[in-house]
Order: C-alpha cells, then sequence, then structure tokens
C-alpha cells in the first residue's frame, strides 16, 4: 500500500484504484453526509478525480485517509458555492428555525412509527447547518477550519452549529 | 482535524453527540463508482501534474488555465465558481455574438457594470470551460464512433439528433457568453448544456451492442 | 405485369411460413423478498410484474434463434434474452417478489414494471418504459423511448434523450433531464428537491413544492409551464426572455431586472424556492 502512493503519483492508475479500495469507505461516507444523499454518487467521482489530479502534491505530512477526507470537502464546498449564493438571494428569514425545523419536523410526523433516525434528520438540515453539524460534531473539524474552507467567519459555523443542533434536538424530542 | 469536542452542560447535546459518535465512519458505495471515475480520468485525460508520462491535451501552457479547465470537469457545474475565482488580466478578445443570440441575452445580463479587466478574463474562462468539455466530448464521440454499427439504427437516430441539438444550443449559449461573459446564468446553462452531453455520449457507450 | 401480380400474390402468402418459429417459455427460479434481480431482453417487450410469492416465474414467448437464461441463488438471479434484432424478439411476463431490487434493460424492447415496490433501476435503448408501482427509489432511462411512470419514490432520478417523459405522483427528491423529449410531470411534483434540465424539451411542472424545498428547471430552449397551487408558499425567481406569470407579462429588459424575476408567493415564509432558466425558451406561471 505504502508503494501505491508514489506510484499513483507517477499516474499508475491501477495503484490509485487499491488507494481507493482503501479509502472510498469512509470518502463515501462523508459524501453522503454531506449531500444528504442526494448526487453522493456524483460527489464521489469528482471527489476522487480530484484526489487523482492532485496527488503529486501530497507530501505526507498528514496521514492519506486525512488530505482525502480534507479534498472531499474542498471539492463539496465549491460545488456547492454557487448554490449558496444563489440561496441567499432567497432566504430572508432572519429566524433559521422557520426555514428548517418544519422541513425535518414533517417529515418525521409523516411516519410516525417509525424510529428518528439520526442520520435521516441530519438529511434534512438546512445545507449550511448539515456542513456545519457533519464536520464538527461528526468529522471533528474545529470551527476555525471549517470557517477557513467554507471562507465564512468563525461565527457564522457556531451559529449553524447552533442551528443544526437545535433542530436536531427538537426532532429527537418530538 | 482531531477531537477537541469538551462534554456538554446540556444533557439533551451530549445524547446528540453520543448519537453522533455512534454514526458509522465508513459507508461503502452502493455501486462501485471505480469504473466511472476510472472513465473519467482517463477521457478527460486529468493527468496529476507533474507526472509527465501521460499527454496533456490542453492547448495552452498556462498553469491556471490548466487548472480552470480542469476544475469544470472535476466540480460539474462549478464553472461559475471558476468565473467568480478568476480575477486576472485581460485575454484576447473573441468574435462578437450573432443578432439573434443578443435579445435572448438579455435576460441573463450580468447584474451591475463588468469591470473591464475582468471582461476578458471571463471570456477566456469560457474559451477554457468549453475546450475542456469539449476535449472530454471528442474521446467519447471516438468511442461511440467505433460502437455505432452495432447499435440499432433508432438509437443510433436518437443518440445523432441529439448531439446535434445539443451542438446548436453549445453555439448559442456561447455566443451570448462572448457578449456577456460574466452572466451566471448563462454559464449554468452553458454547463448543464454541456454536463448532458457528457451524459449522453456516456450513456450511449454504455448501452449493449448487437452481436456482429 | 400479371406475372408481378402473382409473384407479390405469393410472397403474401410466404413470410408467414419463414417467420421464425416461436420458442415457449415457462420458467420459475425462488427468489427471496428482498433478493436482486437482473433482466435484459434485446427486442419485443417485456412485462415485470410484482407478487407476493417468493419466486420469479418468466411466461411467454421468444424467437427460435434467441436464447433464454435463467440462474442464480435465492439472494440474486439474473435472466437474459439475447440474439441480434429480429430474431431474438421476445414477448414475456416476469413475475418477481415485489419487494425484490430489480435491474431491469431492454435493448430495443419495451419494459413495462407494475406492482413492485423495491428499488428499481430499468432502462431501454429505444424501447418505451413504464413503470406503476409503489417502489421507493427509481432510476430509469431510455435513449429514444418515452418514460412513463406512474409512482411515488423517495428518490427518483429519469433520464431520455429524444424520448418524452411523463411522471405522474409525488417524489421527495427527483431529477429529470432530456435532451429534446417533452417533460410532463403531474401530482404531488418534488417535494423536498426537484431538478429538471432539458436543451430543447418543453417543461410543463403541474404540482406543489414543500416547505424549505427547491425545484429547478434548466432548459436552453425549452418554454416552461408551471402550475402551482393557490395554497402555494416558495420564491419563484425566472430567467428568461419572455414570461408571463401569474398574468404579470414581462420582457426581459436587463435594465429593469437584471438577472430575472422574483416573486414572493404566499408570503414566501415558507423558505421554499423554485428556480427556472431558459434561454430562448418562455416561462408562464399559472394556478389552477
Amino acid at each position: 500500500m505504502d508503494d501505491d502512493i508514489p506510484r499513483a503519483q507517477r499516474g499508475d492508475l491501477d495503484a490509485f484504484e487499491r488507494l481507493y479500495r482503501a479509502h472510498v469507505g469512509r470518502v463515501n461516507a462523508l459524501c453522503i453526509r454531506l449531500t444528504a444523499g442526494h448526487g453522493a454518487e456524483e460527489l464521489l467521482q469528482d471527489v476522487f478525480v480530484r484526489i487523482w489530479e492532485k496527488l503529486p502534491s501530497f507530501r505526507g505530512e498528514s496521514a492519506l485517509g486525512s488530505w482525502m477526507h480534507r479534498v472531499a470537502v474542498n471539492v463539496y464546498l465549491v460545488s456547492r458555492r454557487s448554490e449558496l449564493r444563489r440561496e441567499a438571494r432567497v432566504v430572508t428569514s432572519d429566524e433559521p428555525e422557520s426555514l428548517g425545523v418544519d422541513a425535518v419536523r414533517g417529515y418525521v410526523t409523516d411516519d410516525p412509527d417509525a424510529r428518528i433516525d439520526l442520520e435521516r434528520a441530519i438529511a434534512r438540515l438546512p445545507a449550511g447547518a448539515r456542513a456545519a453539524f457533519v464536520l464538527h460534531d461528526i468529522e471533528g473539524y474545529l470551527h476555525e477550519e471549517i470557517a477557513e474552507m467554507q471562507g465564512v467567519a468563525t461565527g457564522t459555523v457556531r451559529a449553524q452549529l447552533h442551528r443544526a443542533r437545535k433542530l436536531l434536538i427538537e426532532v429527537l424530542e418530538s | 482535524m482531531t477531537d477537541h469536542r469538551t462534554p456538554p452542560d446540556d444533557p439533551r447535546l451530549g445524547a446528540l453527540q453520543r448519537a453522533a459518535d455512534d454514526l458509522p465512519r465508513e459507508v461503502a458505495p452502493a455501486a462501485d463508482a471505480w469504473p466511472a471515475i476510472r472513465a473519467r480520468i482517463e477521457a478527460a485525460r486529468v493527468v496529476p501534474m507533474g507526472a509527465p508520462t501521460v499527454p496533456v491535451r490542453h492547448h495552452s501552457s498556462n498553469r491556471w488555465r490548466v487548472a480552470a479547465a480542469a476544475a469544470v470537469l472535476v466540480v460539474g457545474s462549478s464553472a461559475v465558481t471558476v468565473l467568480v475565482m478568476r480575477g486576472e488580466a485581460d485575454a484576447p478578445s473573441v468574435a462578437a455574438a450573432p443578432a439573434g443570440a443578443a435579445s435572448a441575452a438579455a435576460s441573463f445580463s450580468s447584474p451591475g457594470a463588468t469591470p473591464p479587466g475582468h471582461f476578458g478574463a471571463a471570456r477566456q474562462v469560457v474559451v477554457d470551460v468549453s475546450d475542456s468539455y469539449e476535449a472530454a466530448s471528442a474521446d467519447l464521440e471516438r468511442v461511440l464512433r467505433a460502437r455505432r454499427s452495432r447499435l440499432s439504427p433508432s438509437t443510433v437516430r436518437a443518440v445523432e439528433e441529439s448531439l446535434r441539438t445539443i451542438d446548436r444550443a453549445i453555439g448559442e449559449a456561447r455566443a451570448a457568453l462572448e457578449q456577456d461573459p460574466a452572466s451566471r446564468d448563462l454559464m449554468d446553462l452553458l454547463d448543464s448544456v454541456y454536463r448532458q452531453k457528457l451524459d449522453l455520449l456516456r450513456r450511449a457507450n454504455e448501452l449493449p451492442l448487437r452481436s456482429s | 405485369m400479371r406475372l408481378r401480380s402473382l409473384l407479390m400474390l405469393a410472397c403474401t402468402f410466404v413470410p408467414s411460413a419463414t417467420l421464425p418459429a416461436q420458442q415457449k417459455i415457462d420458467r420459475r427460479l425462488p427468489l427471496d423478498p428482498n433478493g436482486m434481480f437482473k433482466f435484459f431482453v434485446s427486442s419485443g417487450s417485456v412485462r415485470v410484474v410484482g407478487w407476493d410469492v417468493d419466486s420469479i416465474v418468466v411466461t411467454g414467448t421468444i424467437s427460435a434463434k434467441s436464447q433464454f437464461f435463467l440462474g442464480g441463488g435465492r439472494q440474486g438471479a439474473k435472466g437474459a434474452v439475447e440474439g441480434d434484432g429480429m430474431e431474438a424478439m421476445a414477448d414475456l411476463t416476469v413475475k418477481v417478489p415485489r419487494r425484490a431490487r430489480l435491474w431491469i434493460r431492454g435493448g430495443e424492447a419495451d419494459v413495462r414494471v407494475d406492482g413492485t415496490s423495491g428499488p428499481l433501476d430499468c432502462g431501454s435503448a429505444s424501447g418505451t418504459v413504464r413503470i406503476n408501482g409503489t417502489a421507493t427509489e427509481i432510476t430509469a432511462e431510455t435513449m429514444g423511448g418515452d418514460l412513463v411512470v406512474q409512482a411515488s419514490p423517495d428518490y427518483m432520478r429519469l433520464k431520455t434523450a429524444t424520448g418524452r417523459i411523463e411522471f405522474t405522483g409525488g417524489s421527495e427528491d427527483g431529477a429529470i433531464a432530456t435532451v429534446s423529449g417533452r417533460v410532463t410531470v403531474r401530482g404531488g411534483g418534488f417535494l423536498r428537491r426537484g431538478r429538471i434540465e432539458t436543451v430543447t424539451g418543453d417543461v410543463r411542472y403541474e404540482g406543489a413544492i414543500g416547505a424549505g424545498g427547491t425545484l429547478a428547471v434548466d432548459t436552453h430552449a425549452g418554454h416552461v409551464d408551471l402550475v402551482l397551487p393557490r395554497s402555494v408558499n416558495a420564491t419563484l425567481m425566472v430567467t428568461a426572455a419572455v414570461s408571463d406569470l401569474f398574468g404579470l407579462r414581462s420582457i426581459a429588459d436587463p435594465a429593469k431586472a437584471p438577472g430575472g424575476i422574483v416573486q414572493e408567493l404566499g408570503g414566501a415564509t415558507s423558505g421554499a424556492s423554485i428556480t427556472v432558466r431558459t434561454f430562448k425558451g418562455r416561462v408562464t406561471a399559472t394556478s389552477p
């Protein structure tokens, strides 16, 4: 496996396939959560094509898995940016709960017998809040790291995270 | 990326955090994504920078241009992002759009005045984005030509008619973008049509062949 | 002339004698209720029907020169009819456990799926695909054939090239893409996330949108007709050369409306958004 990194860096696709197979589960979990499962397959492809492109710049300062993880987050954020700008034109409410909780709660009450499933509740979060929760509470990134990746203020990340937790707790309690 | 979280005072938050911690860290994809990834790498000739053994298709030696173009292939609908992120000096101008495109393009005008320097750079991004997609399409079209005789005539008709429709739309959108290269909506539409073309070619190349 | 007439008369009788003989198919295979089943037919037609029995039953006819295959275990099985063109003509009915995971492909064959509820992935190159059932996930595609779906899946992806797409029902997350085919959505619509892309195909969307949901329609030259319920609560954003939104006609004037027209429907407090962009088409929005 260690030999596969320099081989793939030199353009060996077979070596890259072995790296893909070793890491795809973790990257895929991240893709599914960030995209709420919608477009996760496309994102997964995008991420590994991007990893292939950037692999020569990998210097081994961190574990390959962590580095791949970071690339995945960046690819997701870049692809989301234009969409986020568009959403910013639309969302005018100062009370974020009015945008998200109805959707989350509505989903749960649609099926009252179903066990509340955290994965599905996360998937129902608004995109910004979801990204903050996934990256901070599941993946363990710092507020500052998330802010830097997203190009926003740390306070924005804290607010999104607070919003995500509040929405999820409401769902868990309902 | 370290676990820096402190135990929360609110028990509800604690329960949420524990639930989050229990989520699986690995999830196998529903279908093996590798064949598609490999095909994209090969079709787009997206090579790791510094890997000299594989030829690069791009005409320009400017690294930013290669990067901008590759980013479009990689990110899918991120052409706009490339456009916004670019802020460099003027690039060669291109021919004016036909009159017909101008009226349709009016509704897609970018808000506000476009700085003159950005205008040329934005035009160049349109060219780069198109070049990248065209390069990827050309490879897939070669594969399609090789398979064409073993596809059913009705399928060939549908694919070829669709490709003509798509190419006309690309021509019109590009002509309009030459007039207003900073239009985000137009760029998104061009991106959408190009993605449709790649998807159509990929799907056509995956169709089962007749046996002789 | 008389000779030619006689020859033509003779020819009208000869083909029935030279038509390829048919083989009767009547095969059965056990399959778990959630088992996976893959089936391929190159031409003709296949109808897949969900039933409450843990087995697959294939009945019907195939042409003499084609080959039929069916095999596998209880968790996964596959079948196929293969051969060239008309020689591989099949007319089959396939009964499968209702909740089975299905992968059905018709090269040039028409495909019809009725009454299944498991994840469904089906398609045909030039045949028509019809789906009617309660499948929770549907992926279906054709090139030239029409795609007609009546269902309410949580997740749905439909694609054609020139074929029309007709979806009746509601979906939490739906995406439709076609080049020149006409797209019609009726019923509940896309409640949480919907995306429709065409190049020249017209789009008609008669449906709702859920709180916080998004619907995006992008088309290069297609006309877009939205028929939204009177109770709709969403922000509508339209970028088009010509639009008629609830009686407010507009011809694009970038000086007055750069980047398009934004209308807040029903107060637009739900966080839902509908975005329509068409380069050459017109957009209309009405309520019934």
